[in-house]
């Protein structure tokens, strides 16, 4: 079946409900192939729809696919619309949305010319779907060639990491070692869209444009939905899908991203009294760089506002989703799902509430092969730090601070006290969070738009401090902070934390 | 004991930081126009303070190296937002001291520096016009550098704060002194491009207003700026021989 348009309005479809070489993907492979070839030039190409994401002249990944002769858009073309991906902000969520909105009307079109279904819609890979094997990659993204015996544009040429095969009812899918850390559903216990501290928002701190300084006091932290599981899909599948400027690049990404955009609508339906940010500064943007713009299927520039694309189904898009259920991850591909509502949801909270810092650690820290360990002292009456909060009372927060890096990187796991020598896979009471190094090496360059600072993570331990304290492990002077890397570190490739921090508030 | 000595007042680290560095910026905009009042406009900037002795160039110039730094204390917003959040609370005065510090310290000398190379032009014998010239071709290069844009990104890096002690002292200074030295390699040639203006005052207004779209816009220098600079050399040399 083809994705549905019901009464005008197109139906995304979740990719594993999708029969095998279902038209929806058959078609989205053809006109993938019909776009690659295209001049970057050319606005409607796939480079040049990757392009608008993240890009960089010196990339060598990039460089590698230009054709002798090929020239680059003029400048003022470049300028307008390229390298503008949305990251660690709180316009993370409506960019990405205008962004895959006119991707899809573009696809759309090219589908269309190649004689191929006019409601054709971009599917979504829901990762925290009801089947078990919903966190493996579809058979059709792994294949060489199409039913016809023609070459898999989905799959040709496009590079991701190491991945091994799984047998399904619908073929041989992709296991990426995608785990239930990196699809968790924290984000769901998110209260407020925005919030002072972005690691306690769905949708991240109040910046400025791009990855702006603006109001936010953590103004590196990206929201919950951003860090896990954007960030980790992106890291777990890999090579082109680890970086702004590839990432495009890989047809899976269109997929993903679908998804992170259905889950800001799952985070608004779970619970009505959520809302979007209803300040001007996110609803209507002005400044420079702002609005966003893009180049839609006519080639045409394109104003977008956040309040433009908020309701999917009147915007200028008209689409929906198909189902909009989330299920808690679990464990193994094959043990049934935990519900979402077993979840602790989080009360409200003035967003004004401003964290205090209460221990750091004192060097930089290297994060090795293995598991790095850090001692973070802690500068409060020990009497503070020896009581348990009621919920909602004190939240404790994990700062990962500075983190910079080469080459290409895993996702960390991050543990607090674990026992000296200690197997975290058998401690899974004592994991505090993962650190998604999605933009990380971008973020550590001197031609970064921060001078190369890298990024910060800030993950909510407020649980699991409590926990410790209530089981009298936790140690009011002391924490141990111990990184563990999904992956060993690659050759070539570098990871340094500039400070870990624990802050209260 | 330095817990009960802050260094800055409640001012400086409570709410919003921009208030109080444009309030400070404010200043500087009014210590000039009361210096420009004093000394004439032309007289109190480095041009015209290079024709007087050395005691009138430190009573006109000294003044005006300060109120110039203090103009700059609004780039420096995001950075004292990023070390305040970044110290623990009973020393976040110190910290956003040490950093302003460290910033202030840097600007103020690179403006001594600014000062002594137009002086030092000046009593070299080289006519004003031809000097106004060069100093913004000079600066149209720059704009349109890699090197500049480098050092505009650079310059609000934030680096890892050391939590407690003389470390953490050190380490706010280094953040402030080394914001300041990018910033002013960023903006240096246009400000002595300003300063060897026939118009300091406003060429100086024109300036600071460039540099904070150009910090605020955080993409690359706009090769606009670059070609109006040139147009700017272009109008002075006309201005002078035509």
């Amino acid at each position: 079946m083809v994705a549905a348009q019901v009464s005008g309005v197109y139906v995304r479809e979740d990719v594993w409900g999708l029969p095998r070489w279902d038209p929806t993907l058959l078609w989205y492979a053809k006109a993938v192939g019909e776009m690659f070839p295209k001049t970057i030039s050319d606005s409607s190409s796939w480079r040049f729809q990757a392009a608008i994401h993240g890009y960089i002249d010196t990339d060598p990944e990039l460089l590698a696919l230009m054709k002798p002769g090929e020239k680059l858009p003029a400048q003022t073309v470049q300028d307008t619309y390229w390298a503008k991906c949305q990251h660690a902000s709180w316009y993370f969520l409506p960019w990405h949305r205008g962004y895959l909105g006119y991707f899809e009307r573009i696809v759309r079109k090219t589908i269309i010319g190649l004689g191929g279904p006019a409601d054709w819609a971009l599917p979504y890979w829901n990762y925290n779907g009801a089947q078990p094997q919903s966190r493996l990659m579809r058979p059709e993204f792994l294949e060489a060639t199409l039913p016809d015996g023609t070459p898999n544009p989905l799959f040709q040429s496009i590079k991701r990491g190491p991945y091994t095969l799984t047998a399904t009812t619908l073929g041989q899918a992709g296991d990426f070692s995608i785990g239930p850390k990196d699809v968790s559903t924290k984000w769901d216990s998110m209260a407020n869209f925005t919030d002072a501290l972005a690691a306690s928002s769905l949708g991240g701190g109040k910046t400025g444009y791009h990855h702006g300084e603006g109001h936010d006091p953590d103004p590196d932290a990206m929201g919950q939905l951003e860090k896990t599981p954007h960030g980790n899909i992106h890291n777990d599948v890999g090579e082109w899908m680890g970086s702004f400027e590839t990432a495009g690049l890989d047809p899976i990404f269109w997929l993903h991203h679908s998804n992170i955009d259905r889950l800001w609508q799952v985070w608004l339906s779970n619970d009505p009294t959520r809302t979007n940010p209803p300040d001007t500064n996110w609803q209507k943007p002005r400044g420079l760089n702002l609005p966003f713009q893009f180049l839609d299927e006519a080639g045409a520039s394109q104003d977008c506002d956040p309040q433009d694309v908020l309701n999917t189904e009147t915007s200028k898009f008209t689409y929906k989703y198909a189902n909009l259920n989330v299920t808690s991850p679990t464990t193994t591909l094959v043990t049934p799902a935990k519900p979402l509502a077993l979840m602790v949801i989080k009360a409200p909270r003035p967003a004004s509430t401003a964290p205090k810092m209460i221990g750091a650690s004192t060097t930089n820290i290297a994060v090795g092969a293995q598991q790095t360990v850090t001692e973070v002292a802690i500068e409060r009456p020990p009497e503070l730090m020896l009581a348990v909060k009621t919920p909602g009372e004190e939240e404790t927060y994990l700062n990962i601070e500075n983190v910079t890096g080469t080459g290409r990187l895993s996702t960390q796991y991050v543990y607090l006290n674990l026992p000296k020598g200690g197997n975290p896979e058998n401690y899974p009471e004592l994991y505090a969070g993962s650190l998604p190094m999605f933009g990380v090496v971008e973020a550590s360059l001197p031609t970064d738009e921060h001078g190369g600072h890298g990024r910060t993570f800030v993950l909510d331990v407020t649980e699991l401090v409590d926990t410790l304290k209530r089981e009298n492990h936790w140690n009011p002077e002391m924490v141990t902070v111990s990184v563990v890397p999904k992956r060993p570190l690659a050759e070539g490739a570098s990871l340094t934390i500039g400070r870990i921090s624990l802050y209260t508030r | 004991m330095w817990r009960q000595v802050p260094l800055i007042g409640s001012l400086g680290t409570q709410g919003s930081p921009e208030r109080w560095l444009v309030a400070l910026a404010l200043l500087g905009w009014s210590l000039i126009a009361v210096l420009s009042g004093i000394f004439g406009m032309a007289m109190c900037m480095a041009a015209g303070a290079a024709r007087q002795d050395t005691s009138h160039l430190i009573i006109s110039s000294v003044p005006m190296q300060i109120a110039m730094t203090l103009l700059m204390l609004p780039l420096l917003a995001g950075t004292v937002r990023y070390v305040k959040l970044r110290s623990f609370e009973c020393r976040r005065r110190r910290s956003v001291t040490m950093t302003i510090i460290g910033y202030v310290g840097v600007w103020f000398s690179g403006n001594v520096v600014l000062t002594l190379v137009a002086w030092g032009a000046h009593a070299a014998g080289i006519i004003a016009s031809a000097l106004a010239v060069a100093s913004l071709v000079l600066a149209a290069v720059w704009q349109i550098s890699p090197a500049k844009h480098l050092a505009l990104l650079a310059c609000h890096r934030h680096y890892p704060l050391y939590p407690t002690g003389g470390r953490a002292d050190a380490s706010c200074l280094y953040q402030g002194a080394a914001n300041g030295l990018y910033c002013f390699s960023s903006c240096g040639p246009m400000m002595l491009a300003a300063m060897l203006s026939p118009y300091p005052v406003i060429a100086m207004l024109c300036v600071f207003l460039m540099l904070c779209v150009e910090r605020y816009e955080r993409r690359r220098p706009r090769v606009e700026t670059g070609y109006a600079l040139l147009a700017a050399a272009a109008v002075t040399l006309a201005t002078a021989y035509i």
